[in-house]
């Protein structure tokens, strides 16, 4: 028995846990109306997915110690590209959070701003042609055209 | 027959008509290109407004919408990897992978002759054999409809191609998401971690959202930029090959094209399924068809234009019950039923006694669609081309910022905003692993019908798994998934064996 | 720089602030509406809901001077958008188009994180007429052939029914009340009911909307055997009722609007007034008509009583079914 794909074998763990996680968490998390008789319970499927993904996650485990198959595509990980995904998704939450304090028009504009800046735009014309442009068109095909009400906060 | 056409066309051919139906296509093909904004919301908004109108002008408009919102979605699948609308969730598999070879204008011409013919052929089935057609989808009971879906989530796996375990299990938990929220059959409550958000189940349109558009946002973001780039999202290719379909592709893709077509009108046919369904079904079709099943994924031609044509048929094959029977199958039909009613148009059995002198104008209007959508979207096909060619630093903040707005006015709520970026996040990291995300978004759509289909099969049976195997169409869709799942393991194992040889 | 920021958060938050005070103000002597309204719908766009609710938001503004706009919160079997509307400022800006589907089964279950009576009925637009119909090929072609067959074989006739809803309670009571019991098959709407009923699948369809099945009994396909609205319904005029037939069973699926409960009286009675003009308005009925929906309009205390009814009809059945949590 030797260890040929070790990101086969952690996904395959993986899926069998989430399976053993979903089987814990039936009896507590599904409410069965008493007297409403059918022959499957609500249960039913959630426990056969259950089921099957801890015997999908079993057949990645054996899969990982088998030399024959093909190993995929190696993962490119780096600790700068994982600092750069982390940090854009802090700044959604604080785009978002920031929807009921400044406005959603407000936000979008400052976050294009911030966006287009990490994906290295440097031309202060075209970036403020989109901050303004963008924000204020999206805005007012939501709310004039389509009468979404949007979040307004006290800027906008 | 024909006689009757001829009238309809005379009454039909106006000019507020037909500007009417070029409107439709015009608003539908921007909402659906447009990730967050969808055919639905645009059809129910437009609904008192076309009150005004005569009955005619008025559902040619919405018919355009709803075809034109149908293709629509294709452009952005292929351009940026966001489906724009649920049924091109299949379209991005190849259809993006193209894009980067250079071949996006390719990908985009295939999708529009794939729209359009499947909408024809299912034009011409719905004026033809509408009563027929409807008579048989009658006949899909529970069983049949159980068989059916089993039949198409087994099509998932096997479209997953080289990931088969990787994709069924992101199907398994794309059934464990839609699992969460009140059980729509006794009414209990699932995974509800007393939090009254997910009474209502995890939201589709921004999981999609997230799983495709703001994935692919995080993918971008990922990369080093260079300060004062002007790098474009896909390359544009000069050459003409690289844009346009030729001859010999075309014609090595008409039995794709026709079977994607029956696909199409087929299942949607059947109230309940829809566009998204067949648009998988055929992909899977048309995988296993294939002299070359491993170019899937990598940016096949016959990838694109499968679910394109399936989702198109679709739209045709959806009417037949709604016209005949005055069932809707879909959120979109279901609107259209109300529209219908409005304009003094009784959809079901008696409407082709009652209300003749206004649907064959319809038919007529719906013929004229597929002309004039063939000639709007290559006309809109050109305009895309220019506007992909702006540089990433512009385009991806522009579309996170559509992706949230999209998300919230769904439900305008925040906890839909979250829920995209959860699935934004999940999707990000599967890419990573390379573990196929759209088996993950249709275990969320078929779950409700597998389900339901499975526990009303049982009650009627009273426990019994026999007249699954017992009623013909049933029976011949499990022997479908079975021969399915053979041919593609012993073509794989042909192909192997093959490679072996000749290494 | 920092100075004039300062400078203008501050004239920001002071303006807000005597904006909210005008606005306070305004309310004592009923200076209502002055921004659009919100109707929240709790359901998804296309429903029969949904479409009564663009009709009353097309010409509400005509009495209202202000925009009124339809906003779609759907989910949980509309819990979410009854929450959203419960918990709003009864201000008047955010109402609700609703059903029993709203406000009696959630909270009747203790699925809702709020009470039937937390919100204030402004008036009814119109009711379906619920209506059983069952497939023709079945040994039954009225409803006491129907009783008989059913009383002879208990638990055999299975019936298509949404799980829960306004339709399902009445059948319930009329089957308590008839002495049957039936199988039921849940589906998701009634449209699937009617396809059920059609294809032979099931016996009987339970709809709330005799639209649904209008074309299908003139031409033959489905049987309309019982309705349990007060009166007959016009479209099916020689069908008898319920309570004719000997049950004394009422059940229809109203739709109307309410707003949180809170509002003062002023706006209550101002909101009523408009809401008998939108409903009386000959535009908005013939939209009404047009799209199929039995148009009974109801003035805010009448709909008030129509709501008590269902509320207390329902809540017998799912107490005697043991449903009740």
């Amino acid at each position: 028995m030797v260890l040929h794909n070790k990101q086969t074998l952690i996904e395959g763990l993986f899926f069998l846990l989430f399976g053993l996680v979903i089987l814990l968490l039936i009896p507590s998390q599904i409410m069965v109306t008493p007297s409403i008789h059918t022959t499957t319970t609500p249960a039913f499927i959630p426990t056969v997915v259950a089921v099957a993904l801890m015997i999908v996650g079993f057949l990645m485990v054996i899969k990982s110690f088998r030399a024959k198959h093909k190993t995929t595509k190696n993962i490119d990980f780096s600790l700068e590209s994982f600092l750069r995904v982390g940090g854009s998704i802090l700044l959604l939450v604080a785009y978002i959070e920031m929807f009921r304090i400044i406005g959603i028009v407000v936000a979008s504009a400052v976050f294009v701003a911030v966006f287009s800046y990490i994906f290295g735009l440097r031309s202060w014309v075209k970036m403020a042609v989109t901050v303004v442009v963008v924000p204020v068109v999206v805005w007012l095909v939501f709310e004039y055209v389509f009468k979404i009400p949007l979040p307004h906060g006290f800027l906008f | 027959m024909f006689e009757i056409l001829v009238d309809a066309m005379s009454v039909f051919f106006t000019l507020s008509n037909v500007l009417a139906v070029a409107l439709g296509l015009i608003i539908g093909i921007v909402i659906g290109a447009i990730p967050g904004l969808n055919v639905p919301m645009i059809v129910a908004l437009l609904l008192p407004i076309t009150f005004y109108m005569d009955p005619i002008t008025g559902l040619s408009l919405l018919l355009g919408v709803y075809k034109g919102g149908t293709y629509g979605g294709s452009i952005s699948a292929v351009l940026i990897n966001t489906p724009g609308a649920p049924a091109a969730a299949c379209t991005q598999l190849d259809g993006y992978p193209m894009a980067l070879k250079g071949q996006g204008g390719k990908a985009l011409q295939a999708s529009i002759y794939g729209s359009v013919i499947g909408e024809l052929i299912a034009d011409i089935l719905l004026i033809a054999l509408a009563t027929q057609i409807a008579r048989f989808a009658l006949k899909f009971g529970p069983n049949e409809k159980f068989s059916l879906v089993f039949f198409a989530l087994v099509t998932i796996g096997v479209a997953s191609g080289q990931n088969r375990l990787k994709g069924i299990a992101a199907g398994l938990i794309g059934l464990f998401i839609y699992s969460i929220g009140i059980e729509p059959i006794s009414a209990a409550s699932r995974f509800i971690f007393g939090n009254i958000n997910f009474y209502g189940g995890i939201p589709f349109l921004p999981m999609l959202i997230g799983l495709f558009g703001v994935s692919e946002f995080f993918v971008q973001i990922e990369k080093k930029a260079v300060a004062g780039s002007k790098e474009t999202v896909i390359p544009i290719s000069k050459n003409r090959e690289d844009n346009v379909i030729s001859m010999k592709e075309f014609k090595a893709n008409i039995w794709n094209i026709l079977r994607s077509s029956f696909i199409g009108i087929g299942i949607g046919a059947l109230p309940g399924s829809g566009s998204s369904i067949s648009a998988y079904v055929a992909y899977g079709a048309a995988r296993n068809a294939s002299k070359d099943p491993d170019s899937f994924g990598q940016g096949a031609l016959e990838g694109v234009i499968a679910p394109e044509t399936a989702n198109n048929a679709t739209v045709g094959g959806a009417l037949i019950p709604l016209l005949t029977l005055g069932i809707p199958g879909d959120a979109i039909t279901a609107i259209l039923l109300g529209v219908f009613l409005i304009h003094g148009i009784v959809p079901g059995p008696e409407l082709f006694t009652k209300s003749a002198d206004l649907v064959y104008p319809i038919f007529i209007s719906l013929m004229v669609g597929n002309v004039l959508h063939l000639v709007i979207a290559q006309l809109g096909l050109k305009l895309f081309m220019k506007m992909i060619q702006i540089s990433k630093a512009i385009l991806f903040p522009i579309i996170i910022v559509l992706c949230i707005f999209g998300a919230y006015s769904v439900g305008t709520s925040m906890f839909d905003v979250y829920v995209m970026l959860f699935f934004g996040i999940l999707g990000y990291i599967m890419k990573k692993l390379d573990i196929p995300t759209a088996p993950l978004l249709m275990g969320h759509i078929l779950g409700s019908l597998f389900e339901k289909s499975l526990v009303q099969s049982l009650i009627l049976s009273k426990g019994s798994i026999v007249p699954f195997f017992t009623r013909p169409i049933s029976l011949f869709f499990l022997l479908l998934t079975v021969f399915f799942i053979f041919w593609s393991g012993f073509s794989s194992y042909l192909r192997k064996k093959k490679n072996a040889r000749s290494r | 720089m920092k100075k004039i920021l300062v400078l203008f958060v501050v004239l920001f938050m002071t303006a807000g602030l005597f904006a909210q005070g005008a606005a306070e103000a305004q309310t004592k002597t009923l200076d209502y509406p002055t921004k659009t309204i919100e109707l929240i719908v709790p359901w998804g766009a296309g429903g029969r809901t949904d479409i009564n609710a663009r009709f009353f938001a097309a010409v509400a503004p005509k009495y209202l001077g202000q925009p009124m706009v339809v906003v779609n919160k759907a989910g949980g079997g509309s819990v979410i958008g009854g929450q959203y509307v419960a918990a709003a400022k009864p201000d008047g800006y955010t109402l609700i188009a609703m059903t029993p589907g709203t406000n009696v089964f959630p909270v009747l279950l203790g699925q809702a994180p709020y009470d039937t009576f937390d919100f204030i009925p402004l008036g009814q637009i119109g009711s379906g007429t619920m209506v059983i119909a069952s497939n023709p090929k079945r040994p039954y072609q009225n409803v006491q052939e129907l009783v008989a067959y059913a009383k002879a074989n208990p638990g055999k006739v299975t019936y298509a029914c949404v799980t829960l809803s306004g339709p399902q309670m009445g059948f319930l009571r009329w089957a308590e009340a008839a002495g049957i019991t039936f199988s039921h098959v849940p589906v998701g709407n009634d449209n699937e009911a009617v396809e059920a009923a059609l294809g032979g699948h099931v016996d009987i369809a339970m709809t709330s909307s005799i639209a649904t099945i209008l074309s299908h009994v003139n031409t033959g396909a489905l049987n309309a055997l019982l309705t349990f609205n007060e009166v007959r319904d016009p479209a099916l005029p020689d069908m008898p009722t319920a309570v004719e037939n000997g049950w004394n069973v009422i059940a229809s699926p109203f739709t109307g609007i309410a707003g949180p409960k809170g509002m003062s009286d002023e706006l209550v009675t101002f909101l009523r007034d408009v809401f008998m003009k939108v409903v009386e308005d000959p535009e908005f009925v013939d939209m009404v008509k047009k799209a199929g929906e039995s148009y009974i309009p109801k003035n805010g205390e009448d709909f008030h009583k129509v709501w008590v009814n269902d509320y207390e009809g329902n809540k017998g059945i799912i107490e005697r079914m043991g449903l009740l949590k």
